[in-house]
């Protein structure tokens, strides 16, 4: 899954003007975290047309770039993110960055930045577990 | 590489023969300045009031300093050492901060110019052979006259085509072969924007080489130039105080410009107390004409910094080598007791890809120390998306400048576009320290 990845200065209304240019450009934002540091940060969304953001964005002037993630899907219930994590961890696979989601039929979408992503695919896959797609 | 010399004895003499005939000169151009009523009092002042007065180069430092003020303060009656009816042109400075500057030139001051331009571009490896294009300003501008009379007495074919008219410059380059122009740097580059969209190709063209003047301009703006046009570019300096350009000038090995020392006596002093630096230090540039009749100036100060580039070249000249201009002392900025200059700071960012042109240097007090803060903005096409990979970056910045000159700064990360764009170099310092620093 392609999640992009924008450098903000921490400062007011810098989320805003990236959400009013994507939905100009009506482009579905499905989920988004923030990692701040205090004086900057990344704004990192799952989107819809991922390619065609980051060139928007980027013509507007914004550092990003497309970072490939891992999204799972999970059973939206107690005890399931313990169960993935658990798994993760397990096989000694660190968790950069993560963040979540809820989507419709009690499901949720775990989604995390790994090293080796295509090795971490085949152990969740085997494992059981569905990619999302998006 | 096969040395050319315009004027091979001058060029290679020994050392010893070359600061013979400097002392013999600075006798001569002192006994001139005592002419004027400006420099006998100065000297007067100083105890001298003959050449003969110095019996060796270095008693130079017993020579008062020239401040540009002080030429200013002349205008426009200015120094003339020669009879009104000797001089056959005149220069000023462009006077864009203020009252302008004047240099007189008598017909030999007009040849020797020339002479000091023709041995800077044979240096250079132009020859006879070559047909040169002049494309900067003629006029009051020393660099149009300067280079055009130059050469023309090296016997190139010159094309004085002054400044402007991208298509008639281009069909002029291709319909008489120019090997050789003479423009700012942002007009060669406009122009090749210009070649591209023209009727014309580059390999159709027979261009080889470059000299830049006018404007100041970066090493990677030479690389640029270089790579775009695939000719060689040289680095040159001068001022329009000591005549304009052909002071010093990259031979073809390009390390250093070769600073024409039997007309020029090259001093690099501290700008603070004007004492000498160590040869191969930084310090201000501060010239004596050697060979100028109608306006001899003596411990000229440039306000340039550099330093002299201690060896010899491998072309054998023995005039030595200026490195390029690191910095203005009007520019020089007080850290905790260390001289910076943002130029220095310039030259750490331009070689970290991860970051832009643009940049910001702010100074505030933190109790009785300056806090330095020096903020770039990322660059979009070399961005990762990682947070690991900004703070990289971040400690290499801190980590060069330390390095380099020896300031611990703090560094902001900021977004493309975000700093305001520098109009000169004023806007790129903002100093918050208040006057009592
Ligand atoms: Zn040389």
């Amino acid at each position: 899954m392609k999640q992009l990845h924008i450098f903000l200065e921490n400062k007011p209304g810098r989320i805003e003007r990236i959400t009013a240019i994507l939905a100009e450009a009506e482009i579905n934002i499905t989920a988004m975290t923030i990692q701040d540091t205090g004086e900057y940060g990344l704004f990192k969304v799952l989107l819809e047309r991922p390619n065609e953001a980051q060139t928007i964005l980027s013509e507007k002037g914004f550092a990003c770039a497309l970072k490939d993630v891992l999204a799972v899907r999970v059973a939206d219930r107690p005890g399931e993110l313990n169960r993935m994590v658990a798994l993760l961890n397990s096989k000694g696979i660190n968790i950069k960055d993560g963040h979540g989601f809820p989507r419709p039929n009690n499901e949720s979408v775990f989604c995390a930045e790994v090293d080796d992503l295509a090795a971490v695919e085949r152990v969740v896959s085997a494992a059981g577990y569905q990619l999302f797609e998006g | 590489m096969k040395n050319r010399y315009f004027q091979k004895e001058i060029e290679t003499e020994s050392r010893e023969k070359l600061e013979e005939n400097q002392l013999k000169d600075l006798q001569n151009t002192i006994d001139r300045a005592l002419t004027t009523g400006f420099y006998r009092k100065k000297l007067n002042d100083a105890g001298i009031t003959s050449g003969k007065d110095l019996k060796k180069l270095s008693d130079i430092s017993g020579v008062p300093i020239t401040q540009k003020d002080e030429l200013r303060s002349l205008y426009p009656e200015g120094l003339k050492a020669v009879a009104p009816e000797e001089i056959i042109r005149l220069h000023t400075s462009s006077g864009t901060t203020g009252i302008p500057t004047v240099i007189y030139h008598n017909r030999n001051d007009i040849q020797s110019w020339a002479e000091l331009m023709a041995r800077s571009m044979v240096a250079a490896g132009a020859g006879p052979e070559d047909v040169f294009q002049n494309m900067t300003g003629y006029g009051l501008f020393t660099g149009g006259l300067g280079m055009h009379y130059g050469a023309e007495f090296l016997g190139m074919t010159v094309i004085p085509t002054g400044s402007g008219n991208s298509s008639r410059q281009l069909r002029l380059m291709n319909d008489f072969r120019t090997t050789i122009v003479h423009a700012t740097p942002s007009y060669l580059l406009h122009l090749y924007d210009q070649l591209e969209e023209s009727e014309y190709e580059l390999d159709d063209l027979a261009l080889k080489k470059a000299f830049l003047g006018a404007e100041p301009y970066s090493e990677s703006t030479r690389k640029k130039l270089e790579a775009l046009w695939g000719i060689d570019v040289y680095n040159s300096y001068g001022l329009s105080e000591m005549n304009g350009p052909g002071v010093s000038f990259e031979c073809e090995y390009k390390n250093g410009m070769h600073t024409w020392e039997d007309a020029f006596l090259l001093e690099t002093l501290d700008p603070e107390n004007h004492q000498p630096v160590p040869e191969g230090e930084s310090g201000e540039l501060v010239f004596t004409t050697l060979k100028r009749e109608a306006t001899p100036l003596l411990r000229y100060r440039t306000r340039d910094i550099s330093r002299i580039i201690p060896g010899v070249c491998e072309c054998g000249r023995v005039h030595r080598r200026i490195d390029r201009i690191s910095g203005r002392t009007d520019d020089m900025l007080i850290i905790n007791g260390v001289n910076v200059f943002p130029s220095q700071i310039e030259a750490v960012l331009m070689k970290i890809p991860e970051v832009g042109t643009n940049y910001q240097i702010h100074l505030a007090k933190d109790g009785a120390l300056d806090r330095i803060t020096v903020k770039v903005e990322i660059y979009s096409k070399l961005f990762t998306g990682d947070l690991g990979q900004l703070e990289e970056i971040r400690s290499r910045i801190r980590s060069r400048l330390h390095a380099s000159i020896i300031i611990h700064p703090r560094v902001e990360l900021h977004e493309p576009g975000s700093l305001p764009v520098a109009q000169g170099k004023a806007v790129r310092v903002v100093d918050e320290r208040g006057g009592d620093s």
